[in-house]
C-alpha cells in the first residue's frame, strides 16, 4: 500500500523539509501534494484523496485552524488525520486545535526523527 | 541476551576513528564530555565504525584538520561514513547512534561546544539523508560509549549507570 | 522592550539557527565577527497581536540566507533567483518568533503572528530602519546577523 500525503504550509522551506523527510523515511508514497494555504488545500481535497495531512497554522487566506474546521464539517474529509506543525507553542492554541479535531501537534523546529516517528504512528494505524 | 565472553576492546581516543568487522571486538570511546561519540553500524555486513570528535568545525585549525580529521565533526564524520561505504556498507543500512555533547567544564555554557558538535553532526546526517537512530546528548555528565561489533549493541555508561542506546 | 528581551531573542536565535539551519552563531562581543550591516541588506520582519503585541526582525546578508538554503535543500538553487534563500530566512524568523514568544509570554495565551515579510535594502536604508531599536549583532559563520525588536 502506498500513501497519498498533503503538505500545507506557506513556506517552501517547511514543505521541502517534510517532503524530504518522508522520502528519507522510506514511507511508501504514491503522491505527495503541496498547498501554500488552507484554501489551496481545501480545493485540492475536492479532487484527490489523501491518507494524511501535514498543516501549518499561520498561513494567508484560510489558516490551519479554519482549514481543519472546514474539513471536519465535510463527510468525505472528516476522517483524514491532520498533523499540525507550527511555530506556535501556546497552550491555548494547542487546546484550540485539539478541539478543532487534529490528531497531533508538533512545534517547529522539529527534527527529521520527530517527524518520522509521527508518520510511522499514523500510517501504521491508517 | 548479550554474549558472556570477553570482547577485545579497541579504544577510540580523542580525534580517533575506527572500523571493525571482528565479532570479538568492541569499539569504545572513554570520557566523552563536550566531545561527540558517533557510531555507525551496518547490520547486514556486521561492520561497525566509531569516531570521537572534539570540535565542530575544522576551519579553525587547518593543519590539525589535515593531520587528524577525526578531531572535527564536519570532516571526521563524513570520513567515517566514506570509510564504511568503502568497506562495502550501503548508506541506507547504516544505523547511527551518538552520545556526548555535554556541558562539562563549561557550566555557564559560554562556548556551547557540545551543542555545536551536535548541530554539525545533524547537518551531516541531513545532507546524507540519514536518520539518527538513538542519542544520549547534553547534560553535564561525562559518558563512555561502546559498540559491540557482533551484535551492533551500543551501550552508554555514565555516573555508574549503563544503558543501551 | 527591555535589554532582557533582546538577550532572550539572542539566545533563542542561536538555538534555532543550530537546530533548524545547522548554523553556528556567536553572541555579540565574543568573536570579533563582522560588526557592520551587509550591503545589500535583507530586512525580514514579523509582527504579532493578541496576548502580546509587537514585532521582531532580522537584517541579514544574502550570503547568510544562501548558506542556510544550501544547508537545507538537497538541490540548492544556483542561479534562478533567491526564492529558496529568501524563504529559508523568512521561515527562520517565523520559528525564532514563535520560540521567543513562548519564552516571554509564559502563561500560554494565544499570540497571532503575521507571515514574515522581506525587503531588500541598501546598507544605508537598513541602518536607518533599525536606528533607535533595541538590537544585537551576531556573527553566524562569518556572516553578520542583526536581531532587533520593533518599538
Amino acid at each position: 500500500m502506498a500513501y497519498n500525503i498533503l503538505i500545507v504550509d506557506d513556506s517552501l522551506t517547511a514543505r521541502t523539509f517534510i517532503a524530504r523527510t518522508l522520502q528519507m523515511a522510506e514511507v511508501p508514497l504514491s503522491q505527495v501534494y503541496q498547498a501554500r494555504n488552507g484554501q489551496e488545500a481545501l480545493d485540492l481535497l475536492q479532487r484527490v484523496w489523501v491518507d494524511l495531512v501535514f498543516a501549518d497554522i499561520n498561513m494567508p487566506t484560510v489558516n490551519g485552524t479554519e482549514m481543519v474546521r472546514q474539513m471536519r464539517a465535510m463527510d468525505l474529509l472528516k476522517s483524514i488525520p491532520v498533523i499540525i506543525i507550527s511555530t506556535d507553542r501556546s497552550a491555548q492554541r494547542m487546546a484550540e486545535m485539539r478541539e478543532a479535531g487534529v490528531q497531533a501537534y508538533l512545534t517547529k523546529p522539529i527534527t527529521p526523527e520527530d517527524l518520522k516517528a509521527v508518520v510511522e504512528r499514523f500510517l501504521k494505524s491508517a | 541476551m548479550a554474549s558472556k565472553r570477553r570482547l577485545k576492546t579497541v579504544v577510540v581516543g580523542i580525534g580517533g576513528m575506527a572500523i571493525s568487522d571482528s565479532p570479538d571486538e568492541s569499539l569504545v570511546a572513554h570520557s566523552l564530555g563536550s566531545c561527540l561519540g558517533v557510531t555507525f553500524y551496518d547490520p547486514v555486513l556486521k561492520v561497525g565504525g566509531m569516531a570521537h570528535c572534539m570540535l565542530p568545525l575544522s576551519r579553525i585549525d587547518k593543519e590539525k584538520a589535515k593531520a587528524k580529521p577525526g578531531l572535527f565533526v564536519d570532516i571526521g564524520v563524513p570520513k567515517l561514513i566514506e570509510a564504511m561505504l568503502r568497506r562495502g556498507c550501503r548508506k541506507k543500512n547504516l544505523v547511527a547512534r551518538v552520545a556526548g555533547a555535554a556541558r562539562v567544564m563549561d557550566r555557564a555554557n559560554f562556548f556551547r561546544i557540545g551543542e555545536r558538535n551536535h548541530a554539525v553532526f545533524r547537518k551531516i546526517m541531513w545532507k546524507n539523508g540519514l536518520f539518527i537512530r538513538a542519542e544520549d546528548i547534553g547534560g553535564d555528565q561525562a559518558r563512555t560509549l561502546r559498540l559491540e561489533i557482533e551484535t551492533g549493541r551500543v551501550v552508554v555508561q555514565s555516573e555508574g549507570r549503563e544503558r543501551e542506546l | 522592550m527591555s535589554a532582557d528581551n533582546i538577550n532572550t531573542l539572542v539566545e533563542v536565535a542561536i538555538e534555532v539557527l543550530e537546530r533548524y539551519a545547522f548554523m553556528l552563531g556567536d553572541p555579540p562581543g565574543t568573536k570579533g565577527g563582522p560588526a557592520v550591516l551587509p550591503e545589500p541588506s535583507w530586512i525580514v520582519t514579523i509582527s504579532f497581536t493578541g496576548a502580546r503585541a509587537g514585532g521582531i526582525g532580522v537584517v541579514v546578508s544574502p550570503g547568510l540566507a544562501r548558506q542556510a538554503a544550501a544547508n537545507f535543500y538537497e538541490d540548492p538553487q544556483t542561479e534562478d533567483g533567491d526564492e529558496q534563500a529568501q524563504d529559508a530566512v523568512k521561515e527562520l524568523l517565523n520559528i525564532v518568533c514563535g520560540n521567543y514568544l513562548h519564552r516571554v509570554e509564559r502563561n500560554g495565551r494565544i499570540v497571532n503572528l503575521t507571515t514574515p515579510s522581506l525587503q531588500v535594502a541598501t546598507l544605508e536604508a537598513a541602518t536607518r530602519y533599525v536606528n533607535g531599536k533595541p538590537q544585537a549583532m551576531l556573527a553566524v559563520e562569518g556572516h553578520p546577523l542583526l536581531l532587533f525588536v520593533e518599538t
